[in-house]
């Protein structure tokens, strides 16, 4: 549903014809390393998407294979799973290219510096855009393998830094991948070659595992673990539009988790998804807490039924929301407004945790001013 | 993109694919409250029924299911919109089969999300470039209150549709990234004392196929639309093609517009929200910059979701008529029957009351309108049935079933005991062959192999070939009933079952004297021949009457009548009961 970063060993692995790489986990480094040859010199590298590596002491040159182990040991000291090798390719500063490529409506958009490297920032004005193919100077085989990888195997974006250009051959020293999730069903590449920035939270995982076995969506991510507003949003509009309501106010930094689920999904998936932000929300180190729930006027996510999976969720954890001081305010409309509005006030107003009610004739954002009234408190 | 205007003057109609009950009974919901003559949706495909059961009001209708796009395509010859609710890997597949099949139709609606993005810039260009209107991926459709429902927009619940005023016209149009959003604006124009011109949501995903400019574009052309409301969301830059639009002078209207997502600039990271497009990758994507733009450019720019429901709350209000409609008490019936009706003045049966059926006089007739469920379209039809009818209605006592009923007559049993004992004798091997016939004849016919290959095919497997073989009569002693029913060939003007029947023959035949086309065989052919000739019948509806066993039908029917006489021959003679002389049996020990 998105474009996701591949890790740079599948990256180049379908980039490159005879990728000499060698792919190393923190779980299994003696394989990997068994994997080298003696007598020649690798590049080690930490291989999580992330930028500038080489600023960051991610790198190591030089690497034999008798020392690689201890290199890359050094580097999973610093919370890093995923390594990669590669053969060193000795070369001048002066021959590094810059290129990327991403894929426009109006077809590849080609960006190209011949003063390519870790600099790149500094020479804004030596990248020159091409939009067509023909008017990119490098060798054209080059361009159209990586086109048609590209089509293939669903690559949004391509950016390569620094490239070697040696006659018609070009080396791949760094790069970038962004592919399209939503074509992974017909590429290559599979969920395993996704790199992810940071580490995900258990509540973020088990959110992750529910998307993927449902036909309706489901995302969930913790933006501050010590957050007071536990946000639990219906629609990839409404959750964007209530989270503002918070920025508006000045209060971005109380907001515990940003994320949605919509597409009608089933009772028992609600109440697994709300458990999820629950168990969250509980965590937290906050002086009072709230929790929103709210979206907008749905086409045809049954109110009634969604509510009914989050007041099962709710229930089985509530003598620690009621520990906790939580407070609950609710904003939704759609098909069985009524009804689910109804139910639900009924289980807040019982268990003494009702922040507020509101359907669709009253705005969407009130309920983030209501809470953080409480809050602020 | 379509021209909203035009389709207020013809609105047309739709073919939905994949399976979405309370979305395709919201549209048909629509189309009462908007006071259409019959449902907007004419056939789905997708589904293995042949029709499916929604309310049409208070009332119920049926809509046509169909297997394959073709298929529909043989019943439904011409349609307006393609609802493609089917799955993001069969989407892109479904929306070129339905262009082959309507290449004049005016555009579609895709519901998934996740469509590839190289998938979704191919929709574009393919279609959307060529001035088909391709609405979506990861959208809810479009709306043109009043006049068309092309997806679940506005709700699947007729309370929404209602309450939003969607069966009637009015001046604001809502475009929108979101599809949950897209409601929350339209019930927010609703709440605030106005009228809806038309919705559209171009769905969240990085490409849409609708691109925003083009529905701007069609909100500046319709002369409904006063002022238009606009969703956005941070990542992509479709914003300033709307921003060059104005600046163009291509775009006049007013516009009030809200921009989400400046949360995301509450962090170190850009975030991926809900929509696929919802990343700010660069400064120019986030929902401030795009705001400045729009703002910069004359756009009125609402900061929150109150300021904008006041910027609505504002524009001049529209006249709202209170629709009447209530289908808060209907009930979805247990079973449909479509041939007969109890009224006040008695019964009717296919289309005539009993004592019209009655003055008319003629069983033949009537028999006939009661198989196909309709009154025949031709006389031929029913001269056929009256054939048939009369001339199976008994082959002699010593056949099975004939054998089996005066058995049981003579067991001292009564009329129904007996006739079932007949009836149920008939089977693959007695009476129940006209079907299978019917089977050879449309399969050779509409599957292209030559009656050589089928003759071939079942002498290979040592089969019989339904309709083929007679105990009795053979080349050189042929059967005088196959000669009377063979005459209905020259009353139609081509007969390609018959024709492939008879070349059959001709094979069979040179092997064997008495593998003639036979009396099954005939009815079969001839039959076939004359629902595709004289009533219209397409090769689909041929099938399903295979399928429902017609052909052995036509049999029962007249035999029916032939066991009945049979049982009330036995009580007049009253010879006791029957038992098997011993000479007859062949004990082994």
């Amino acid at each position: 549903m998105a474009r996701v970063k591949l890790s740079e060993y599948a990256a180049k692995s379908l980039l490159v014809d005879k990728y000499g790489g060698v792919a190393i986990r923190v779980r299994s480094i003696d394989d990997g390393v068994a994997r080298l040859s003696d007598g020649q010199k690798y590049i080690v590298k930490v291989d999580q998407g992330i930028k500038k590596r080489g600023k960051q002491g991610l790198i190591r040159l030089n690497v034999t294979k008798k020392d690689a182990k201890k290199a890359i040991e050094e580097l999973a000291e610093k919370g890093f799973e995923r390594f990669i090798a590669e053969p060193m390719l000795l070369h001048d500063d002066d021959e590094e290219r810059y290129l990327s490529v991403e894929r426009m409506r109006e077809g590849m958009r080609f960006l190209y510096s011949p003063k390519g490297g870790v600099d790149i920032e500094e020479h804004p004005e030596s990248i020159v855009q091409y939009d067509s193919i023909k008017d990119v100077p490098l060798p054209q085989s080059f361009l159209n393998r990586l086109v048609d990888t590209m089509n293939k195997e669903h690559m949004s974006f391509v950016e390569i830094n620094p490239l070697i250009v040696r006659g018609e051959a070009c080396s791949l020293l760094d790069a970038a991948v962004l592919v399209d999730s939503a074509g992974s069903w017909q590429a290559s590449w599979g969920d395993d070659d996704i790199v992810e920035v940071g580490t995900k939270a258990a509540s973020e995982e088990a959110v992750a595992r529910l998307n993927d076995g449902s036909p309706a969506s489901f995302s969930f991510r913790v933006l501050n673990p010590d957050g007071a507003i536990w946000l639990l949003l219906s629609g990839g509009g409404a959750s964007i539009t209530i989270a503002d309501e918070a920025a508006n106010r000045g209060k971005a930094d109380l907001i515990g988790n940003y994320g949605e689920y919509s597409g009608g999904p089933t009772r028992e998936e609600t109440q697994l998804y709300t458990e999820a932000v629950i168990e969250q929300l509980l965590m937290a180190n906050a002086p009072r807490k709230a929790i929103i729930i709210a979206g907008g006027v749905a086409n045809f996510t049954d109110v009634r039924k969604t509510f009914a999976g989050i007041i099962d969720a709710l229930r089985q954890r509530m003598a620690e929301l009621k520990a906790a001081e939580v407070m609950v305010y609710v904003r939704r409309g759609g098909p069985n407004e009524k009804e689910g509005l109804a139910l639900m006030e009924r289980f807040l107003t019982q268990h003494g945790i009702c922040g507020s009610i509101h359907g669709s004739s009253d705005v969407l954002t009130t309920v983030i001013d209501e809470a953080l009234e409480y809050i602020d408190a | 993109m379509h021209s909203i205007a035009d389709i207020r003057k013809n609105p047309g109609t739709i073919l939905a694919v994949g399976s979405y009950r309370p979305g395709y009974q919201a549209i048909l919901d629509f189309d009462v409250l908007t006071g259409r003559a019959s449902p907007s949706i004419v056939g789905i495909v997708g589904s293995n029924k042949r029709y499916e059961k929604y309310f049409w009001g208070n009332e119920e209708v049926l809509i046509p299911c169909f297997r394959t796009m073709s298929e529909a395509r043989q019943v439904v010859p011409h349609t307006d919109w393609l609802l493609n609710i089917t799955s993001a890997r069969r989407a892109y597949q479904v929306t070129e089969d339905f262009f082959t099949a309507y290449p004049q139709a005016h555009g579609v609606h895709i519901f998934a999300e996740d469509i590839p993005e190289v998938d979704a810039i191919k929709l574009f260009d393919t279609y959307g470039s060529v001035g088909k209107t391709i609405i979506g991926p990861a959208g809810v459709g479009l709306i043109v209150p009043g006049f068309l429902k092309l997806g679940v927009v506005g709700g699947v619940d007729w309370r929404q549709i209602k309450a939003n005023h969607l069966e009637q016209s009015g001046s604001v149009a809502v475009l929108s990234a979101s599809g949950g959003m897209i409601n929350e604006l339209i019930t927010m124009v609703a709440n605030t004392g106005h009228a809806l011109s038309f919705a559209l949501c171009f769905g969240g995903d990085r490409f849409p196929t609708t691109r925003p400019l083009d529905a701007f574009l069609a909100a500046e052309a319709d002369p409904a639309t006063k002022h238009i409301v606009y969703y956005g969301e941070l990542g992509g830059t479709d914003e300033y093609e709307i921003v060059e639009l104005i600046e163009q002078g291509k775009l006049t209207k007013p516009i009030i517009a809200y921009v989400a997502g400046v949360i995301g600039e509450s962090f170190d990271t850009p975030v991926q929200f809900g929509h696929a497009k919802a990343l700010a990758g660069s400064k120019d994507e986030t929902a401030s910059a795009k705001r400045q733009a729009l703002a910069k450019a004359g756009v009125q720019v609402a900061g929150s979701m109150s300021d904008l429901s006041q910027a609505i709350g504002v524009l001049p209000q529209d006249d709202i008529t209170e629709s009447h409609h209530d289908f808060s008490y209907r009930q979805a019936s247990l079973f449909t029957s479509t041939i007969s009706t109890e009224t006040a003045d008695g019964y009717a049966f296919v289309g005539k009351s009993l004592q019209e059926w009655s003055a008319e006089g003629d069983i033949a007739s009537q028999i006939t309108a009661g198989l196909l469920g309709r009154l025949p379209k031709s006389r031929v039809t029913t001269e056929l049935m009256r054939t048939i009818y009369l001339l199976s209605v008994d082959h002699g006592p010593q056949v099975s079933g004939a054998l089996n009923t005066i058995v049981t007559a003579r067991a001292g049993k009564g009329v129904i005991d007996s006739l079932a004992a007949g009836l149920m004798t008939i089977g693959p091997r007695f009476g129940g062959a006209v079907s299978d016939a019917a089977r050879e004849w449309f399969d050779g016919v509409e599957g292209g192999s030559t009656p050589g290959e089928l003759v071939e095919k079942r002498a290979k497997a040592k089969q019989m070939i339904g309709g083929i073989g007679h105990k009795k009569y053979r080349l050189d002693l042929p059967d005088p009933r196959t000669e009377i029913l063979a005459r209905y060939a020259d009353k139609l003007a081509v007969h390609p079952y018959f024709d492939f029947a008879k070349v059959v023959e001709e094979i069979t035949t040179q092997k064997k004297g008495n593998l003639i086309l036979n009396v099954d065989g005939h009815i079969a052919a001839l039959m076939l021949d004359v629902l595709a000739q004289e009533e219209g019948y397409a090769a689909r509806e041929l099938e399903q009457l295979i399928t429902a066993d017609f052909f052995n039908a036509l049999f029962v029917v007249p035999r029916t009548m032939g066991f009945v006489a049979h049982y009330l021959d036995q009580k007049r003679l009253d010879e006791g009961l029957f038992r098997l002389p011993d000479d007859d049996v062949l004990l082994v020990e």
